[in-house]
Formats: C-alpha cells, structure tokens, sequence
C-alpha cells in the first residue's frame, strides 16, 4: 500500500464485496444519506460526552464499503432520534444493527455480547435464566396456555418480563387488568419462545433470522394470530421484522399493550374509574400530601419513533380520574432514550454517561411526582438512575401498574 | 386581436418579458396580483455577487412598464379564466378596486390619519403599514392603494370611520365603487411569470422559527439589511433592539429534504454568502454560514464566495439539527461541523433560515385554468425538448423565472426575454407609439437651471446634509430652482419635477442623485414629457461616488456634494438640445454558430418574421450535442434535440450556410456587413454571437497517454453505441474548472451524475470524485439523490485544491483524502473519467465586433444581471456558452432570449443614433489630418491633401462618439456633443473653485472606470473625499488642455483612468482607443515635469468596471499625494521667509 498524502496516515481500500454486503443488508438505506451531521449532532450521546458518536461517520462507512467502527459502534441505543430529523430518510438504526452484522462475522464484537447470544442459543432468553422458570411469575395465577379456540388474544410476555423481578410486576399488574376487563387471554408458559430482540438489536442478523423463523413456526402451529405484547422491543421486531423475514403477515397485527388497552376503553370493556389520587394510599407514593397526582410520560423508543405511537398510552393515563399528564421538555419524537435499547442492557454504561440520569432530571423538572413509561427497559434504567442520584420524590410507574391500580375493585 | 401577448406576474421576469414584448411593438396586457409591479426583486436589497442595489437597478424598468404606451398593467388583478386556443385566446380577468383614483396627489395624509396598523408584507411583517397605503417608494402603477378587507368601513367592521376619505385633498378616494371588476381581453399568447413563494419555516418545528424573535427567515433579514426597510438598513434584533455580535446563517432549511422539497432552492446559497459578506460589512465581527454544498455555479459566484470569506465569514459543512431558544436571550444551534467531524452547541445572537423556494400559492388553480400542467414539485411543467424550460404543455403559453423551478435574476430575466421571443411568433401585427405630442418648451436659450438632490431614503440623505446643498445649489448662477426628493426615480417624484419644470419654467435640469448608467435613461424621461430635450439633462452621482464612500464623514461628503452639485450645474449652463437621428436598419440578423443555442435563436428570430441567417464551421448542426447521448438532467435524447430544432429551423425559412465561417465583419448596428469564408456577403441589422465554448483539453492523470484515462464526452459519445468494458468507473469532476481564470463549468456535475447513473444501471461499479456537488438546476437533485440511492458513492475531495494535487491516479487505483470519513482512501479504478470544463473559443468575432471578454474569457454581457444577453455593442447578442458555461437548457433559454431581444431591436426597421458623434468645425480644420489617422473606426475620410486645402469628412454611422478625434485636434476643429471642451473646462473649474490642493481630479470613461467608481460606491468601500470626477465616453477624450486647465488651477493631482489597457488586450469599448490615452498620457508626463509638476501629481490606472476596490485603492493613495502636496505648500511660504 502506498498512502497518498500523509504517508504516516493508513490507507483504507474500499471493499466492494464488503459494500455489497452492507447494501445488501441494510437494503441500501445509507446510499443516499449526504452527510449533513444532523444526527450526529442529535444523537443523545452528545448530551453525556465530551467525543460523542459521530453518527455520520458510520453512515460514510456504511456508503462506502469501510469496517473500522471501533468500541463506538456498539454505542448505538438505536433510539431513532437521528431518523426524526434525517433530511434524506435513510433507516439510521438499522445501517448500525448491519455494521454490528459485520462486526460479528469478523468476530470484532465488544466483551460480554457474546454470552447474551449464547444465553438465548440455550436458554431462550438473554438474561441467562432457566428457561424452566420463564412462567414462575404466573404461579400463583390461573392462566390459561393460549388456545385458538377460546382466546382472543396472546399475551406475549417476552424475556424481560418474565425473569426481571421488577419486570414481573407489569407483567402482573397487566394480567390484572387483562382479567378485569374480561378478556379472554392465555398465554404460552414456559414455551413461550424468544422474539429474538435482544440479538438483533447487537446486530447477529442471521442468528436473529433463525429465531425469528423458529419463533413464527410456533405462533404457526398454535394458531396464534393476535398477538399482545409487554415490550415496545417485542412489539416492534413481530411488527417490523418478522414479517419479512418469515414471509408472513401474522405478526404485523400485533399491539402493544397500551394500544389494546386504549382499544378496550374505547370499546367500553375496561374501566379506570378509581380516582388517582386514592391510588397513594394503596401504592405508597412517599409524599403523598400532594393529593393531585401529577404523571409525565416517557415515550419508549420502539413505542413512540420506530412505531409513531404516541397517542395509546396517553388515553390509558389519560382515562383515570384525578390525573395530570403533564409534558417533560423533550416528549413526543423528541423523546430522550433511557439508554436500554440497541443491547445496551447488556453492556456497561459508565456513571455520567447514562441517559436516563438526564431523563429523572427532567422528569423532576416537569414537575411529576409519577414518571410513567410503558417499556420494561425504561423502567428498570429510570429506577436505577432514581436509586442512583437519590431522587425520592419521583417514582417511576409502567402504565400497566397505573392501570391496575384505577381499577374499579 | 392577435396583436397582445398577456403577461401574468410583474416580477422581474414578467417585466422584462412585457418590455421586449412592447419594444417589438407588441401589445401587452400585464397582470399583477399585487398592488405593484416589482416582485421580489424589489424589496431585495442588493443583488449578488455584483452588490447591486436592487431596486435601483429594477425601478426604472418598473417606470418603465408603467410608463410604455404599448403596456396596459392591471394591478390587483387575477386572471379567471382562458378560452381559446394560441393566436386567439380570450381571458377574463377579475380587478380588485385600488379604491384610489388618479386624482391622488401622493401626499400621504390619508397614511397618517388611518388608524388601522396592520404587518406590512412588503416587509415580511416586520414593520407595519395602514390600511390605505403605499407598498413600497417605487411602486408602480400607482402610489396609494386601499386594502378593503381591513378597512373599518367594510364588513366586518361596519365603523363609520371615513378618516381617509375626509382628509384627502382631491378627493381622491371612493368606497362606493365596485369592489371588483371583470375584464375581457384577446390575446394571441400567454406568458405565466408569478413567481415564488418561501416555505413557512413554522413547518420545520426542529428550527424553531416563531420560538424566539431573534431566528429570521432570509427575506426578513433582507428588508433587516436594506435602508428602506424597517430598521433603516440596520441589523438590529427583533427581541431587545440590540445589535447581533454574531450571526448563523442557515442553509437548505427545508430543501433538498425529503420531509419537505427534494429539490435544491438554487440561489440560496449565493444570498446567504451575500448576506454574510453584508453582516461584515454591518461591522458583525463573528459571521458563521452553515452549508451542505455551495453552490456558486454563476460567473463570478466562487470569487465571491472566497471574498466574503477572506472578509471573515465562517463557512461550516454542516446541518443544524435543533435551533432554540437557549433561555438566556440568545439562540442555541446544535450541529456537526462535518469537516472536523465535531459536535458543537453554540450560541447565537441571531439565526437566518434560508428557507426553501415553493411555487406560488395559487398555481394549481391558476394552472388549471389555463389548461397546463404541473410537474411532481408544483411548478409549471416545461416541454424541454422545445423550448428549454419556456415552453409550457400548451401551445401559445409560455412561462418565465421562478414558476417553473427556482433560478435567480439573470436567469429569469433571460426566460422574460425568451418567452418574448416566442410569444412574438404569434402576434401578427405591431404597434409603436407616435412621438408624444408635447409642446416643446420655448425660450430655452437663456439657461434656467433647476436642482433635484434626491435623498435616496436615507442612501444618500443619511450622509451627505441634502438641505445644506439644495441651499448652496440655488445660490449658483442661473439656477432657478433647487429641491430635495426622497427617491427622484420613483414615478410620482417623476411627476415632481416635470412639475417643476413647468412651473419654474426650467429648461436645464441637474439631477443629483445616483449613477448616469443606470438612471439617465429614467430622467431624460422626464425631460422629453416635460418638453425639453433630453440632452439637457446632467446627472451628478453624489450617491455611489459620495455618500456610499464616505459614510464616516459627513461634512467632507455634504462639501463634495456641493462641489459636484456645482460641476453639473457649470456643465448644465452650457448644454444645448441635441438631436438624434435615425438611421436605416435591416430587418435581417445574421446568428454565428449552429450549436443548440444558435439554433434555438435562429428559428426564433426566424418564427418572429425576420430574414435570418445561420452559419455554422462543420458540415451539420448540432455541435457539441453531435457528440452525447443523453442530456442531462431531463434525460432528453441529443439527437431527438437536435433532429427537433433542424426541422424547426427548416420549417421557419432559417438561410443555413454550413462549413462556413464568418471572415470579416464590418459596420455597425442596422447594418453589419460581414463576408463569409465562402465568398458570399451578408448585410444585417443584428448579430447572435452563439458561437459556443470548447471542451477543456486535459493534460491531468496522464490523460492522452493512458488508455484508461478518457474524458466525459468521450465517454458520453461511446455511450452512443455501447457499454463500456470496464466494470470499476471513476469520475473525477471540475477538471480544468475553478481553477486560476476558469470558473464553474455548470453543466458538469449533473451531466456527470447523470453518466455515473447510466453506468451504475448497466451494473458497474460507480465512483464520484467531486469537489462539491452541484446540482442546483431543476431536476438535478433529485437525479443525485437517485444515483446515490442507486448505489453510485460520492466522494469528496479536498475542496482547496484543484483535483490533480487532490487525487493521485496510478497503477488503476485512484488515492485520495476522503473529506468525509477524514481518512486516505484507494478506489480500484479499470476507467478514469475525466469531467472537464468549458473553456472560451478563440476566434475573430471579439475584436472585429469589439466584444469584451470577462476574466474567465468568455465574452462580457451587458450587465450581469439585468442584462445577460445584451453586450456593450449595439446590436449584437450573445447566445449559449460563447457567454460562458452552461447546460442545454440555459443555452436555449439564454438563446430564445437573444431572439427576443434581437428581434425588439429590428422589428422597427430604424435605429436612433444617440447624437454624441463627432462633429467638425469645418472652419476651424486646418486639414492636418491627424483626426483620421487615430479614429478607431476609420469613420474619419480625408478630403483633399493635407494642408490648406484639404478638410475632412466624419461618418456619422460609423463613428462611435470616443472623442479620440477631438482629443488629437490642436485646432478645437472637433467637437463632441454633450462632452464639449467648455463643458469639461467649467467641470475642471468648478471642482477646483476651493481648495484646489487638496483635490485630486479624476477623469474618467463611462464604460469601465466610471462603471468601477460606481461598483466602488455599491461595494461601500470607503476612500478619501477628495477625489473630483468627471466623466467622458472615452479616456482618449482627454486632452492636454484639461489637463493643463487643472495645474493651472493648482489642483493638488490629477488621475487619468480608463477601460484597461494590457500588453495582451484592451478592455476599451471604442477599438483600442485607450492606446492614444496611454501615448498622450507619456508624453503629458514629460510635459508637465519639465514645467515643474511632479509626476506623482500626474498618473493613470487604468481601472476596469468591476474594479471598485482597486479604484477605491488607488483613490486612497492619490490622496496621499495631495497630502503630501499640501504640506509642502504650506511650508512654502516658511522657507520664502527664511
């Protein structure tokens, strides 16, 4: 190789195959970007480090045919803030879930990401927990295993929700309101397979194809068609990824629960008529003086920007008596990300650096007592970054847990 | 009646298209749905790159149109519908009531006592106005209008208010007549010119427009910087009144964004570096420019662009992702600086938004209306294949400017110009108005000057103590009457005078105002309908040559300015009427060169009724589209193109002389005489120069001599017959462009992108080496936008750097920095393709039809932006790329624009010859002869031997009116009409009468360095005011009695300059008359040395017309001498007495 310029400076020869490879993957989707550093200059990371991620930057690589991401590659939440403003359109998340693609085949991926797919590859979940227990929260409930037959809807669980003991208790709380409004549900207990999230979201697209296959034939064959999700991340890859992938629409229908829960109130069938501000006594908010219970909502990532929906969990708060929804500075599309997608669960955050430390702040700022979200990562970043700053008059509540406490009993 | 074309939109481009229509003594019916003509351009305040002031440069077209008796304007006016079919179409148009009659006085009390205050739009709502108003100073046709729908009389309001009505003296104003009228007029064709309009930025939430007062939109900070605008022509801050120490400004909000437009805006990029080189100007220390790709693509665009950046200005790739309100007062920008790969948050004073051009509201419907279509972004569709973008998917409509896609003034202007054209080939009959019959005043031997200092808003009033010279004006012999104006030009002051001139019976009038060039035209207007002869008129440029270059002085600027009040009234004293006489012309125009342009031209100037000739070097037209396949960006076929205009041609009676050329040409306007190679003569009143430019010849990665090496044309002509072999293909642009001389080649980057999309179609492996992409022109974006997604990568290189010291080409791999990544990057390469450049054609023409060349080498036009076709020789036109480089579509744009004015000037089968050509005194001439040897044109014949009975004979056809001749005449034999000896003596005396040490004389000539004092004043730059000018056609007018005159008088230096004068070249517009100034300025030197003159006190620069700064230089260093002068007269007496 003889460098050009600088002969110091290395010299990169663009890969065509390598090229190929990353249109083919991202279908393209980085041809067209023209390299505004607009999303560099949104990307949240810039509003906890001094070197953000330069977005941009693997946009180019991506255009044209280059590796060489490095430790920032692995950076990305996919939150799709950058795709907001994106003046050309260009899948922003999915061109780095393809850049991670290539990292794994030339086995350039960070510390720890490989035992979450090994965790999913025997255990069928990526917390690297029995996959005999996956049902043990249900234990003492009498819940149906899904049967086409009688049941209208699938309640899909997903890993989080499933072994994360805070996670358990949405899962708990919705199960609750599920029942409350009569809804004739089951669910597939310790079958319930993996929707592979967690592995496409580092960027193993062909493992992730695997399950995702693997996944569909299981909904096949029990018959499932309607399907109810916990998580946004669940939500968005049966939504968005399978159907592709498995040349089947029968995940395209799936909702998020919020959805179906705004769906049965519209419908008449739930009902959230207990006033909120009788729900302290029983959720022991501290502080509970202030008898006006004031939420803010923070939009999950794959709720609100990868799937536009804002409006859904709104209405559920929005239907209990004696709630104030009030707005955080940045809401809507300009959500700020807690930190937890993109396989950031399953990396380490340096103190400082993590999003959801700005985001309690300006929930406390908005003046909520209830920082509400509707994301199992959400709540558990947002909880840790209360316990970490020591913040104890917010509290950090999913929309199922609100739900279930407003119900008429 | 086929004898009205109907204009729709009074914009620039709607103006020009009416003036060359009216000119052709074609009827035109102009509709306007404002309450005046002007458009855009006319709350713009200077024009880029030339700094221009826009309304200065577009009033007196407006007064113009409103003045021509072949154009009726309806203002207030919106068509309604159209019926018929080309060459008889019936149109209704529905008038809205102005509510004021003509019996309006203008004094504006109606103004003051109204007490509805509402946004003024012609001030992007940052001031307000009433709701009986004034639009702008100049607007036309009439001053005052009354807006019905927020008048307190009207529903919904039903208040007896009446204030207006009550206090109008003439009783001008009238509620009670219809609101609004309904209009029938034939017409035998249409021209759509309604504009655009700018996307309300709200609709970008991300930018924050409406969050915080201090984020303007481009046109708000436009009336922000223009000295009729709200502020006066400060920048001040909306929020708090402060002045901004810094400024963003943002480029492509809203275009070239899917979310938006897709398309680029064109000329966002040139206003914003406008606006920033203002911003400096505006002693703003930190000016910060935010872009994507600059897109300077015009001659002269990159000089700019680098000037405002050596002036300080901060140009940033990037894009803003958020601006807001940083709570603090200020705004806060978060973006990437791309080059440094760098995050910044910071904070500014104020943020402009270049927001995207849309079409104009209401197109749709209009469109609908007229049965055309729109293209997928709104803007009228063009049928490229026939007319460039003119052509309208109707036969008999035809569109100029922004309606069919963004483009800047010159470019509008030049499609106003060639929807003429064609608008022409279907009006059958024409009409020139008679002489006014105006009563000649009387009694005009005995001079009785009157005064007119015009304010200029606050231009000129705002430096120079107007009251102070209207005062000492009327204390100068034989002045009459002396007054001062807020805007002589505007058409009511106008009025003002012509008054005056009735009144006070003057019959010698000194304008005080701006510059001759542009406005003489404007106030011999005045002078012909006030029944006086227009040669009785003086202008004196107190504006560009006084108070725009002396802001900071202010009594030195009110002194010059009597000063220079005093010389035109000395030269006024001494004018006498002068007569123009008409000369025959032939009703024939003669096109050089068979190219896309020349064809376009030729058959249009054919369709127009007129014997055209068109000649053309090789055996079949066509030219340089013989050899491509595709144009680009529409994807036209070259040869459909060109096979299309051949029939057009053949059809239309165009006389076709192929593989010939133009030998010789000779004569002048009206009647040029050339001969051509193959022996035939040719006798015509006008001359399309459409002879083209010529493919740059690389010498770059050893083009020549690797095979692998070819340039795009040569690629583009393979194309033609088959795919290459070569699988990895890599474009290196702006070869030979942008460098030294050369600038923008246009045509390149979407002709390229179009190439690269072809070849990444046929599979292959496609790479872009560019400098900076643009493709500005319509469709081209989103061509690069197409190729991008088709997989063809773009890379950047080094944009400092020409792209031989970029990029290295060697064993079929091309290294080069990559701008993007920050990274050295190798790109396997089986075929390097060179993009290269266009470069002027050296041929005979320019000297033979004295046509000046620009910096770049390509011939001059008239004006840069009101005149883009025109050239400073009469009669005879530029075409296509002969006027430097551009695409398919400009050529013919440009080329139909030719047409029209061509045809303007012979549809009347005479010309005026403006009197100022030599006149001889027969009983002065000695027969020296000396007269004939140096007159440029051979317009001087010998009678008889030299000596005592020999005299001589001057041509008048022929001579151009340089003054050489009576300049070389010891005798005073020769005299020049409004240029007279005694005149130029009295100027000499007048600027001398005070203080003559401390002055320096400056003699100048109109073309070029008169044009550079004027270009100085544009450019603010500011010199010291001791300076004197006078003005001439010609520097070889200057004579050694001047000269002597103004030692005589003790003037402390005197300054020669000229057009320019080189070992290569002449810039001179009278055929190298310029070398007789040089030689007699050598020889004055010697002369007046011996006498005891130190020669610095002495010299010439020749100064061209866009040479404001070197004449500001040399101004400054002319004052030095005298300076120094000064002193050493002071300390004169001190050494007597010693």
């Amino acid at each position: 190789m003889a460098p050009v310029q600088q002969p110091e400076e290395e010299l990169f020869v663009i890969d065509d195959e390598l090229w190929e490879r990353l249109v083919d993957l991202t279908g393209g989707t980085a041809t067209v970007c023209y390299q505004c550093g607009t999303c560099t200059a949104i990307c949240p990371w810039g509003e906890v480090r001094q070197e953000p991620l330069s977005v941009r930057k693997f946009m180019r690589r991506a255009q044209i045919g280059l590796q060489d991401g490095g430790p920032s590659l692995w950076f990305c939440t996919t939150c799709a803030q950058c795709e907001v403003y994106c003046p050309r359109g260009v899948n922003i998340c999915d061109v780095f879930r393809s850049l991670r693609t290539i990292a794994w085949e030339q086995r350039t991926v960070e510390k720890g990401l490989p035992s979450l797919l090994w965790s999913v590859f025997w255990n069928g979940n990526p917390w690297t927990q029995p996959p005999s227990q996956r049902s043990s929260w249900a234990k003492n409930l009498d819940i149906p295993v899904f049967d086409p037959a009688q049941h209208e809807i699938l309640l899909y669980v997903g890993c989080t929700s499933s072994y994360d003991k805070r996670a358990q208790k949405i899962t708990l709380s919705l199960v609750q309101v599920l029942q409350a409004a009569n809804v004739r549900f089951g669910y597939l207990g310790d079958e319930e397979p993996c929707c592979g999230e967690s592995v496409l979201s580092v960027g193993h697209k062909p493992y992730f194809n695997e399950i995702a296959k693997n996944t569909m034939q299981v909904f096949r064959e029990k018959g499932i068609t309607n399907v109810v999700t916990i998580s946004p991340h669940c939500y968005d890859v049966f939504k968005n990824h399978y159907p592709a992938i498995t040349g089947q629409e029968i995940t395209s229908s799936c909702k998020h629960y919020t959805q179906y829960l705004a769906q049965l109130l519209e419908e008449g069938r739930l009902e959230l008529g207990t006033p909120f501000n009788s729900l302290t006594d029983r959720s022991a908010v501290s502080g509970t003086a202030d008898k006006h219970r004031k939420i803010t909502f923070q939009d999950p990532c794959y709720l609100g920007r990868h799937n536009d929906e804002y409006q859904a969990p709104r209405l559920v708060l929005k239907a209990i008596p004696g709630v104030e929804l009030i707005e955080m500075e940045n809401h809507g599309q300009d959500s700020l990300c807690c930190g937890g997608g993109g396989g950031r669960m399953w990396l380490e955050t340096a103190p400082g650096e993590r999003f959801s430390d700005i985001r309690v702040e300006e929930a406390a700022k908005s003046g909520a007592n209830i920082l509400a979200t509707a994301c199992p990562f959400c709540v558990v970043c947002l909880e840790d970054s209360l316990k970490g700053l020591g913040m104890h008059d917010l509290k950090v509540m999913e929309v199922a847990e609100i739900a279930a406490s407003a119900l008429l009993l | 009646m086929s004898d009205s074309v109907l204009v729709i939109g009074g914009g620039i481009a709607g103006i020009q298209a009416s003036l060359d229509l009216a000119e052709a003594g074609a009827r035109v019916v102009l509709v306007e749905r404002q309450a005046t003509i002007g458009g855009v351009m006319a709350v713009l305040d200077k024009n880029f790159p030339t700094l221009d002031c826009s309304i200065c440069i577009e009033a007196p077209k407006m007064s113009e149109v409103d003045l021509h008796p072949n154009i009726e304007i309806l203002s207030l006016a919106e068509v309604d519908s159209v019926q018929g079919t080309a060459g008889n179409f019936s149109v209704k148009v529905r008038q809205r009531a102005r509510y004021v009659s003509d019996a309006c006085t203008r004094c504006g009390e109606c103004t003051i006592v109204c007490p509805v205050v509402l946004p003024n739009e012609y001030d992007s709502g940052m001031a307000a106005r009433k709701a009986i108003y004034t639009p702008i100073p100049q607007s036309a046709p009439g001053a005052y209008v009354l807006d019905i729908t927020n008048c307190l009389n009207t529903p919904p309001n039903y208040l007896p208010c009446n204030h207006c009505i009550d206090i109008c003296p003439p009783k001008a104003i009238d509620l009670s007549i219809p609101g609004e009228n309904i209009l029938h007029r034939n017409v035998s064709a249409i021209i759509i010119a309604t504009g655009y309009d700018m996307l309300d930025p709200r609709r970008m939430v991300e930018y924050g427009y409406g969050s915080h007062p201090d984020i303007l939109t481009a046109m708000e900070f436009e009336r922000l910087i223009n000295s009729a605008g709200p502020t006066g022509g400060e920048i001040i801050r909306p929020s708090d009144g402060t002045h901004p120490d810094n400024i963003l400004f943002v480029l492509c909000v809203g275009s070239r964004d899917r979310r938006h437009f897709r398309y680029c805006s064109r000329f966002c990029c040139m206003y914003s570096i406008k606006h920033a080189y203002q911003a400096i100007d505006h002693s703003i220390k930190n000016v910060d420019v935010l872009y994507m790709d600059v897109r300077a693509y015009g001659k002269g665009f990159d000089g700019f662009w680098q000037r405002t950046e050596l002036e300080g200005a901060r140009f940033i790739h990037g894009r803003p992702s958020t601006i807001s309100p940083n709570g603090n007062g200020d705004i806060r920008v978060l973006y990437e600086n791309v080059a440094q790969g760098e995050r910044n948050e910071k904070d500014y004073h104020m943020v402009v938004l270049a927001n995207a051009v849309t079409p104009p509201s209401g197109l749709a419907e209009l469109t609908e209306r007229l049965g055309i279509e729109l293209d997928e972004d709104g803007f009228v569709q063009s049928e490229e294949i026939l007319g460039g973008l003119v052509m309208t998917t109707r036969p008999g409509i035809y569109t100029a400017g922004c309606v069919s896609g963004p483009k800047d003034i010159p470019d509008s202007v030049s499609e106003g110009s060639g929807a003429a054209a064609l608008a022409l080939g279907h009006v059958k009959e024409r009409h020139w108005a008679e002489v006014p019959e105006i009563e000649p005043r009387v009694d005009i031997e005995t001079p009785r000057v009157g005064v007119f200092v015009c304010q200029c808003g606050s231009n000129i009033a705002g430096v120079v103590d107007v009251e102070r010279v209207v005062k000492y004006a009327d204390s100068l012999p034989e002045v009459v009457f002396a007054s001062t104006q807020m805007f002589s030009c505007a058409g009511n002051t106008q009025q003002e005078i012509e008054e005056a001139i009735k009144r006070e019976n003057i019959n010698r009038v000194v304008i005080a105002a701006c510059s001759p060039k542009t406005h003489e035209s404007i106030f011999r207007g005045v002078l012909i309908r006030s029944g006086l002869n227009p040669y009785l008129l003086e202008m004196s440029n107190i504006r560009n040559m006084d108070s725009w270059v002396h802001k900071h002085d202010k009594e030195s600027a009110t002194t010059k300015a009597m000063d220079m009040v005093n010389m035109a009234v000395e030269k006024a004293r001494r004018l006498t009427p002068l007569e123009a006489s008409h000369l025959p012309l032939l009703q024939s125009a003669l096109v050089i060169g068979g190219g896309i342009a020349g064809m376009t031209a030729a058959a249009a100037l054919a369709d127009q009724g007129f014997e055209t000739h068109l000649v053309e070097k090789q055996p079949q037209l066509g030219g340089l589209l013989n050899h491509l396949d595709d144009v680009a960006p529409a994807g036209i076929k070259a040869n459909k193109l060109v096979e299309s205009k051949t029939h057009h041609i053949q059809k239309s009676g165009v006389r076709v002389h192929l593989e010939t050329s133009v030998e010789t040409i000779a004569g002048l306007v009206g009647s040029f005489d050339t001969r051509l190679s193959n022996g035939e003569n040719i006798q015509v009143g006008a001359i399309v120069v459409a002879s083209g430019a010529m493919p740059y010849r690389p010498a770059e990665f050893g083009y020549g001599q690797d095979p692998s090496v070819v340039t795009n044309l040569e690629l583009e002509n393979s194309l033609t017959h088959h795919a290459p072999d070569a699988q990895r293909i890599t474009f290196v642009s702006c070869v030979g462009s942008r460098q030294e001389n050369m600038g923008c080649s246009r045509y390149c980057c979407t002709s390229m992108i179009a190439q690269a999309l072809r070849l990444r179609r046929m599979g292959k492996r496609v790479r872009v080496l560019y400098r900076e992409i643009r493709s500005y022109s319509r469709q081209a974006e989103e061509l690069y936008e197409q190729a991008m997604r088709s997989g063809v990568q773009f890379f950047g290189y080094d944009a400092e750097l020409p792209p031989q010291e970029a990029i290295t080409y060697q064993n079929s791999c091309v290294d080069l920095h990559d701008q993007l990544l920050g990274v050295n990057v190798r790109i396997p390469t089986d075929l390097l393709v060179l993009v290269v450049g266009l470069t002027p054609v050296e041929d005979n023409l320019a000297g033979q039809l004295k046509l000046s060349r620009s910096e770049d080498g390509f011939y001059m036009e008239l004006h840069p932006k009101l005149g883009p076709v025109q050239t400073a020789v009469e009669g005879v036109y530029l075409a296509g790329t002969s006027q430097g480089a551009k695409d398919v579509r400009e050529s013919m744009a440009q080329a139909l624009a030719a047409a029209g004015k061509a045809g303007a000037l012979l549809s009347r089968g005479v010309i005026e010859k403006e009197p100022l050509t030599a006149r001889l005194i027969p009983e002065l001439c000695k027969g020296c002869m000396r007269c004939v040897k140096v007159c440029p044109y051979s317009a001087i014949e010998q009678i008889g031997k030299p000596g005592k009975d020999g005299t001589v004979k001057i041509h008048e056809a022929a001579c151009m009116g340089c003054g050489t001749c009576a300049a070389e005449c010891n005798f005073d034999a020769i005299e020049m009409p409004y240029f007279t000896k005694e005149q130029i003596l009295v100027q000499i005396d007048a600027a001398l009468a005070d203080n003559p040490a401390g002055k320096c004389l400056v003699f100048t000539c109109n073309w070029c360095s008169y044009a550079g004092a004027d270009l100085a004043g544009i450019e603010k730059r500011q010199y010291p005011p001791s300076a004197r000018i006078i003005r001439t056609m010609c520097s070889a007018r200057y004579e050694e009695d001047f000269v002597a005159r103004a030692f005589e008088k003790d003037a402390g230096a005197v300054l020669i300059t000229g057009c320019r004068l080189t070992e290569t070249g002449s810039d001179c517009h009278y055929n190298y008359a310029n070398k007789f100034t040089w030689k007699r300025f050598q020889h004055w030197q010697r002369k007046f040395q011996r006498k005891g003159i130190d020669p610095e006190r002495l010299q010439l620069r020749w100064i061209s017309a866009a040479e404001g700064k070197e004449f500001a230089e040399k101004i400054a260093e002319m004052d030095d001498v005298v300076n120094q002068y000064m002193s050493k007269q002071a300390k004169k007496p001190v050494s007597i007495q010693e």
